[in-house]
């Protein structure tokens, strides 16, 4: 993850294409469960290890298995039930999210922000976050990029963690 | 419980570009609601959609006809700004409502546009962008050359520019409007959008006009390469995260493989 930018002085103008990839981690055929995750963009940076079980509960264990969940290993909680894959269970960008860039939504733009400013030569800007919409500095940032070419979003939007992913394949 | 991560204010991008058109933008995005987004608006988010809207539920599936986007003039109220969902907005419609502000705000500034979100052509109210902006579908990355030869919705949309030309070509500046409306009869690949075209005077005028101005400003960009053969970097932009969807596929495909299934 990114931590620490040092840059000569007018590099930044030379810059004509910038992408912003980050993976989004519902990588599961399991439908968002927005009640118990809450705004995705949130779960996505949060630690989501205190809501594991909460939400095995909930939507992976068999019902039969209720009553004797103090049976349960931590080795067992992880078990694929029913073939499916589960969430993912660290905390912010694949666990390793403790600096402040990545605790939250807000923060991270916060950052691209002042950096896409000064890039007043781009031509192609990709976002790719799929969870951290675009603000409206950036925005505005990209309205005034005169040679700006091509602008591409996505994967993303608030249907793409609780509807049709695609099913695991079964090798 | 709010959310606003599917909301941008894209349409901000287009602001002062009246002599400087964006070429080309690209969208992989999920446009519109299927059932289950109904439900997670019941279940999870207590606001049951309008019944309006209920013309918006799985509106995109293959088979489904044009889509008469429900008073969407309200989007144009909403700004989409940081973190700040529209609370008049229902969940299912919040990706719809930021694409149309975004549209509009595009006309006369954007030269091609393609997207994932192929039932995108079938919106009648985007009809008269697509006459003077180049649109595309790129659907998904394993199948998409099938979907958009196959796609009756984006292959009319394809062809509007070019049926329109022959009518500048044949007459003059402003046909009468039984001309165009006889040239849409004539041309097959339309049909799907006959009948808003037969009823509405007003969309076919203002289908013609948006032609007219694409014209002048040379606007419309058809070289524009599909999004997953541009480069390494765009296709696996697509394919990113190892998500593919089985939004949008051809009847009879399989979901992830791209196998026929039986």
């Amino acid at each position: 993850m990114l931590r620490r930018i040092e840059l000569t002085p007018g590099a930044l103008e030379l810059v004509t294409v910038f992408r912003v990839s980050i993976l989004w981690g519902w990588d599961t055929e399991y439908p968002y469960d927005w009640d118990t995750c809450g705004p995705p963009e949130h779960w996505y940076f949060a630690d989501r290890r205190d809501k594991k079980k909460e939400w095995l509960k909930k939507n992976a264990l068999p019902k039969e298995l209720l009553p004797r969940l103090d049976t349960l290993n931590e080795a067992n909680w992880d078990t694929p039930w029913d073939w499916r894959r589960l969430p993912e269970w660290s905390s912010g960008s694949d666990g390793e999210g403790e600096d402040s860039v990545v605790k939250e939504a807000r923060a991270f733009r916060s950052l691209m922000e002042p950096l896409l400013e000064k890039m007043t030569n781009l031509q192609t800007f990709h976002w790719g976050t799929q969870v951290i919409p675009l603000s409206a500095r950036i925005c505005r940032t990209l309205a005034k990029c005169r040679n700006l070419q091509a602008v591409s979003i996505g994967p993303s939007g608030q249907f793409f963690c609780s509807s049709e992913s695609s099913p695991s394949i079964d090798l | 419980m709010i959310s606003a991560f599917s909301q941008s204010p894209l349409w901000l991008i287009f602001e002062g570009r009246e002599e400087t058109p964006l070429a080309c933008l690209y969208l992989n995005l999920e446009i519109f609601p299927s059932s289950r987004q109904f439900q997670d608006a019941r279940d999870y988010f207590g606001t049951p959609p309008k019944a309006a809207l209920a013309a918006l539920e799985n509106c995109y599936l293959e088979g489904r006809d044009v889509i008469d986007l429900p008073d969407p003039t309200r989007y144009l109220d909403y700004t989409y700004l940081d973190d700040q969902p529209e609370p008049e907005l229902n969940f299912v419609e919040r990706p719809l409502a930021m694409l149309f502000r975004t549209l509009m705000a595009s006309r006369g500034r954007l030269r091609h546009m393609q997207s994932t979100e192929i039932a995108i052509a079938r919106v009648i109210q985007f009809v008269p962008i697509w006459a003077q902006t180049a649109f595309r579908g790129t659907g998904c990355l394993l199948w998409e050359n099938m979907i958009f030869t196959e796609d009756a919705f984006t292959r009319a949309m394809a062809d509007l520019q070019p049926v329109l030309t022959r009518l500048q070509v044949d007459g003059t500046a402003h046909p009468p409007d039984a001309q165009i409306l006889k040239l849409f009869k004539q041309e097959e690949a339309f049909h799907p959008f006959l009948r808003h075209l037969e009823s509405d005077q007003r969309l076919r005028r203002e289908l013609w006009e948006a032609f007219l101005k694409g014209r002048e400003a040379s606007l419309p960009d058809w070289s524009r390469p599909r999004l997953h053969s541009e480069s390494p970097s765009y296709n696996m932009q697509i394919g990113m995260n190892g998500e593919a969807y089985i939004r949008d596929l051809p009847e009879g495909l399989d979901g992830w493989t791209g196998l026929v299934s039986n």
